[in-house]
């Protein structure tokens, strides 16, 4: 029985769906600011635009003070609403999506950054395109994550898994072509470091978009898919412990 | 397959549900009670429906429901409470221990002796804390000497958490004492007769926080010893001392299961409409 998004406004509290749509709206607010900043900061990697950093910080610290006043709601939540089955499922699931939300703020900051300190010290343009072209997928990820929850919907959540996958590759691909620019320019090893974490920090982007999926999915389904190598009978024998 | 509409409802049509069976595994493996296909009416009116269930040995199972759903006519027919009432009628099978509870030979003295009862209001009888205890063996023969009765009373006493503040006063009248410890002493008037099963009718709608707290603490103890069925209004009641939890929805057993799946994941979307407190 899956959970449906006209779930959550059908208490006969009307407060509490008032709260449950009020975290739902300020998750999603934060969200958009987190896909705005990683697409800015890529939109710097193209034009070495370095002055894009001041609203870059500003939306950084706004999804940090989210982060705070969401931890708040959901503790107010569980406090004074004592949420069950499908609502527990969602409230739980937010308090670790801020979490992932907030990391990837975080990594997308760094990008801004790395991009604004590389405008000065260019990359070759065919390195800076394959990192924003990384970038893009990893934005168009974030997005997929974000749209599945706000309709939720697991089986769009399911999609960002294999898309992760098709990053993680690529990822791995442009690593390889960065080692090539660095043997072929070993002067260029300086700014092609500062390029390779900026890939990492998109590589581990597209990791924070799976477990914003995995959470949703369990929101939803009560499944839960995480760690899928970790049998039952692992957690029990370390819970017997 | 039955259809059934939501009375509470303003557009019964909108809140049409359909109860096949019920959700989840109602057989456990060591059962103390089976019921089977029980059917209960109250003269024309068909209060409980086809209602199958096992309550294992040493389990506590809640009864969960909207007022009127039939959680505590089902509990009553589980120590033939119901006989009492003219216009009832029980069909079906209730085992204890193998054994038809509703065959004609079982007596229901010893078995409600088997199978006590707590119920909603505290209800001492107007004797001394120590006759309260006492009445049960005393009926049923069940000790030889005062000495015996002593320790049996002690005994009761201490298990339901209240030798320590009565036992200076055991022969002072037990409505004397406040509505928890009037609910721990038929607690303890309950198990004085060494019952396999102990059923509770909302034991602690009437009683304050901590009275409830101490009553849920001495439910997890006595879990132990004892097989507890109780019925219940209050959810976080049912999830915190429950080990399974059933859903009843007019008359029907629409769920059961273990009560971290109940109220995390439930299956049926009556059981989580009602636990998440949404119309219907």
């Amino acid at each position: 029985m899956d959970l449906k998004t006209s779930d959550l406004n059908q208490h006969i509290s009307s407060q509490f769906n008032e709260e449950l749509e009020t975290l739902r709206t300020h998750v999603l607010k934060m969200a958009g600011l987190v896909e705005r900043n990683l697409r800015t900061a890529v939109g710097a990697l193209e034009t070495m635009d370095s002055s894009v950093m001041v609203s870059i910080e500003q939306a950084e610290q706004q999804i940090n003070a989210f982060e705070i006043l969401v931890d708040r709601e959901v503790m107010n939540i569980i406090a004074l609403r004592q949420p069950a089955a499908g609502d527990l499922r969602v409230v739980m699931a937010i308090s670790k999506i801020v979490r992932d939300l907030e990391r990837m703020g975080d990594e997308a900051y760094k990008v801004g950054k790395l991009a604004s300190e590389l405008s000065s010290d260019q990359p070759p343009a065919a390195a800076l395109n394959l990192a924003a072209s990384l970038g893009r997928q990893v934005a168009d990820l974030v997005k997929r994550a974000v749209d599945s929850f706000v309709r939720l919907d697991a089986d769009e959540a399911q999609g960002v898994f294999s898309e992760d996958k098709a990053i993680d590759s690529d990822y791995e691909s442009s690593l390889r072509a960065m080692v090539t620019f660095m043997i072929e320019d070993p002067r260029s090893i300086g700014r092609m470091v500062k390029l390779l974490w900026v890939f990492r920090a998109l590589e581990r982007m597209g990791d924070h978009a799976t477990n914003i999926s995995e959470q949703l999915i369990y929101a939803v389904r009560g499944k839960d898919v995480r760690h899928t190598e970790v049998s039952e009978s692992d957690i029990q024998s370390i819970a017997d412990e | 397959m039955d259809l059934v509409v939501d009375p509470t409802t303003e557009k019964p049509e909108e809140r049409a549900v359909q109860i096949e069976e019920t959700v989840g595994n109602v057989h456990v493996d060591n059962p103390r009670m089976r019921a089977e296909n029980v059917q209960v009416h109250y003269g024309d009116k068909h209060a409980i429906q086809n209602v199958t269930i096992d309550i294992g040995a040493n389990e506590v199972v809640a009864f969960i429901g909207p007022s009127g759903c039939g959680k505590s006519t089902f509990l009553r027919c589980l120590n033939r409470m119901n006989d009492t009432i003219d216009i009832c009628r029980v069909d079906g099978r209730i085992e204890l221990d193998g054994k038809d509870i509703y065959d004609p030979s079982v007596d229901v003295v010893p078995l409600r002796a088997r199978v006590g009862m707590v119920f909603q209001k505290p209800n001492p009888f107007p004797k001394s804390i120590y006759d309260n205890v006492a009445y049960g063996p005393r009926i049923h023969g069940l000790c030889d000497s005062k000495a015996e009765l002593d320790e049996v009373v002690e005994q009761s006493l201490t298990k339901a958490g209240l030798w320590e503040e009565v036992k200076d006063r055991l022969d002072q009248p037990g409505t004397g004492l406040s509505g928890g410890q009037q609910q721990r002493l038929c607690i303890a008037r309950a198990i004085a007769v060494s019952p396999e099963v102990i059923l509770m009718d909302e034991p602690c709608s009437a009683l304050d926080p901590i009275a409830t707290a101490k009553i849920e603490e001495l439910i997890h103890e006595l879990s132990s010893q004892f097989t507890i069925v109780i019925v219940t209004h209050s959810m976080q009641q049912a999830a915190r001392v429950s080990h399974r939890t059933a859903y009843f929805h007019l008359g029907r057993l629409v769920e059961v299961g273990p009560t971290k799946q109940i109220f995390t994941s439930p299956q049926h979307s009556l059981t989580q409409d009602y636990i998440t407190g949404r119309f219907g």
